[in-house]
């Protein structure tokens, strides 16, 4: 029995990265034949949840990083404040 | 000398109206060859090469006469072989009877040599499936499998053990301990011509009348109906779409017809089944569902013989059980004329598909079209030609050059879809019909198969014509692999290629090889003008693509991915593809 052999990380990162580029170029073709189509598969094929989840982090980080910066500016406000008086 | 159970048999299928029995002999049928022998003057026995052939040759002349095909083959090895073209005719709803040997029922159950339990094997591809034990069983189980044959369009098995096959017919070797004799039975049957329910006929009249975009889908159940088809599409403004094995059942160069459906059909015909609104289905059990209305996009009236194949693949509002051409005749006084518009539509799409194909018969390319090829047949063979051809790409051709016209018929594998069938049913259609044209337009890979049946033609001096479109490679395959987005693999022949033409003249036929686009007219008519069996091979074009009517997105994706990922004679293919477009474009 032979040893199987793994592909090096690159050789594999280059392989993944063609069978991309050819799915994408078959994508563009079947597009080309019958527009309708191709929209709708590009639609489903969009990672809506995913978006949405990161759109909800990325919001949610944004209003507390917000309110942190806010807290944080108003505790040194009061603090300037106490100071120079 | 005393009449055997083979001679009741031959002398009982004589008094069935049958006249040609196809097959091969061997020492677990002799007994039954004996019979045949006894009535060699009302019976033709005609010899093959190979079982199968003998089983697609009866298959073939149920298909074109309509009659009771009828094969032959010893025990074991000869019935296994037979199995192949009994299928085609089950799944094609013809009727044939396979006769078949077994061994002798002292050794039954003993490991005996070619001891094959045929009863057992035929179990699913026949209707009526039998080893007779008994020669008191004679005639009437003959009478049973050839009226289940009939009626039920399907296979009928009967097996007889060597013993069997040689005893005397009036012996009765047992006690008979049930209270009946064997059957005394008659060779007749009345088939069936099922008239319409008015009832149902109301009902699929009034779904056809609320349309306004009517369309028809008619089948191979329809081809004894042509006048009714078109009377029922001229008055209700309804394009006809067209199956393959109902190919003939309209001229291709009629007016009301958009020519063929699915993957070998035409463009118009896939446009017409996106856009309508009510669909008759007539005689079909079309199967790839894809081409057809999407479910609820249209109102389904559907008449077929068979009630459990009305409604087969859609929602069908009205279905009715019956016979195609008295159903018709029957639904058209309770029609309303329909608006034509829509009709005229396509019409005017058709002028512009049949431009589009005449434009790819181009006789300059070289390799050689085989669009070409097959328009040369078309345009050389006579108005009442029987054509027969393979699976593969070559079905693609005749489905879209191959016009029906006059009295043309076309038979193919239509359910089975096997690779093989043309040559044998070509020698079996032209047995029926001797003073007609019969030509087998065949590829390479499906004449290789049973090539050995060329030589069948010529002794039994049966004057078949030949085509192979030799692509050199299983050319339906190759595409089909790139279709579902990889590049092909071992589809194409290596090494040196056959000279088939060379056969042919081995055999004593006519044969000629082309390789030249210029030789291809004068070669094909010379094969037609022929007074014996004659051959044409004709090297054509295999990136020559058989594109589908309408390419799909996902057609499209994956020929693109299968290219990308190294399909090899990429060059070649898109220069086809490439001098197709233009072809149509200048057209």
């Amino acid at each position: 029995m032979g040893r199987r052999t793994r592909a090096s990380a690159p050789t594999r990162i280059l392989h993944a990265v063609r069978e991309r580029a050819v799915t994408a170029a078959g994508a563009v073709a079947g597009t080309a034949v019958e527009p309708k189509v191709g929209a709708r598969k590009l639609v489903s094929a969009m990672p809506w949840r995913g978006l949405g989840v990161a759109g909800m982090a990325f919001a949610t980080g944004f209003l507390a990083g917000r309110q942190l910066r806010n807290g944080l500016l108003a505790r040194g406000r009061d603090a300037g404040a106490g100071a120079g008086q | 000398m005393k009449q055997i159970v083979g001679e009741s048999l031959a002398r009982r299928l004589v008094a069935w109206g049958v006249d040609t029995v196809f097959g091969l002999p061997g020492d677990g049928i002799n007994g039954l060859m004996e019979g045949f022998r006894r009535c060699q003057d009302e019976i033709r026995f005609v010899l093959v090469h190979h079982e199968e052939a003998a089983a697609f040759m009866a298959t073939g002349y149920a298909k074109a006469t309509g009659r009771l095909g009828v094969c032959a083959a010893t025990s074991g090895p000869g019935a296994i072989h037979l199995l192949n073209g009994l299928y085609d005719a089950k799944l094609d709803g013809v009727p044939v009877l396979a006769i078949t040997g077994m061994q002798e029922t002292s050794v039954l159950g003993t490991h005996y040599q070619q001891e094959v339990h045929l009863d057992r094997l035929y179990q699913d591809v026949a209707g009526y499936n039998l080893m007779i034990t008994n020669p008191q069983q004679m005639p009437a189980v003959v009478d049973l499998a050839v009226r289940n044959a009939l009626s039920k369009r399907t296979v009928a098995h009967l097996t007889f053990p060597n013993d069997i096959q040689v005893a005397p017919v009036d012996e009765d070797p047992y006690r008979h301990i049930a209270p009946a004799n064997s059957p005394a039975t008659a060779a007749v049957y009345r088939p069936r011509m099922l008239p319409a329910d008015p009832e149902d006929l109301r009902l699929a009249a009034d779904v056809l009348n609320a349309g306004s975009k009517p369309a028809m889908l008619v089948g191979v159940g329809a081809l004894h109906a042509r006048d009714e088809v078109l009377a029922v599409a001229d008055k209700l403004g309804a394009p006809i779409v067209k199956t393959l094995p109902g190919k003939a059942v309209v001229p291709d160069d009629h007016p009301l017809t958009t020519g063929g459906l699915g993957l070998l059909g035409t463009k118009p015909s896939e446009e017409l089944m996106e856009e309508c609104d009510t669909l008759l289905m007539v005689g079909t059990s079309f199967p790839y569902t894809k081409h057809l209305p999407k479910p609820g996009q249209a109102r389904v009236v559907q008449i077929d013989i068979d009630p459990t194949r009305a409604g087969l693949r859609l929602p069908t509002e009205a279905p009715v059980a019956a016979d195609a051409k008295l159903a018709l005749r029957d639904l058209l006084p309770l029609l309303r004329a329909g608006d034509r518009s829509f009709l005229q539509q396509y019409q005017s799409k058709m002028e512009r598909w049949r431009s589009d194909m005449a434009a790819l018969e181009d006789s300059r390319r070289d390799p050689i079209a085989p669009q070409y090829l097959m328009s040369c047949v078309d345009d050389f063979a006579a108005d009442d030609a029987i054509l027969t051809t393979d699976s593969g790409t070559i079905a693609t051709w005749a489905a879209r050059h191959w016009t029906i016209r006059g009295d043309r018929q076309f038979y193919l594998s239509g359910n089975l879809a096997t690779m093989a069938p043309g040559l044998p049913y070509a020698i079996a259609a032209q047995h029926a019909y001797p003073g007609r044209q019969v030509i087998a337009y065949v590829g390479d890979g499906g004449f290789a198969m049973l090539m050995a049946e060329f030589l069948t033609a010529v002794r039994h001096e049966l004057p078949i014509k030949v085509i192979v479109n030799n692509n050199n490679s299983f050319g339906q395959i190759l595409w089909e692999q790139i279709i579902l987005g990889y590049p092909e693999y071992r589809v194409r022949h290596e090494g040196p290629e056959g000279d088939f033409a060379a056969w042919a003249r081995a055999c004593g036929g006519h044969g000629t090889k082309v390789t030249r686009p210029s030789a291809v007219a004068q070669a094909v008519r010379d094969a037609l003008a022929h007074p014996g069996p004659a051959l044409v091979d004709c090297d054509v074009n295999p990136d020559e693509p058989p594109m589908p009517g309408k390419v799909a997105y996902d057609q499209a994706k994956h020929f693109t991915e299968a290219f990308l990922r190294g399909q090899p004679h990429k060059a070649a293919t898109l220069a086809t593809v490439a001098r197709d477009k233009i072809n149509q474009l200048v057209s």
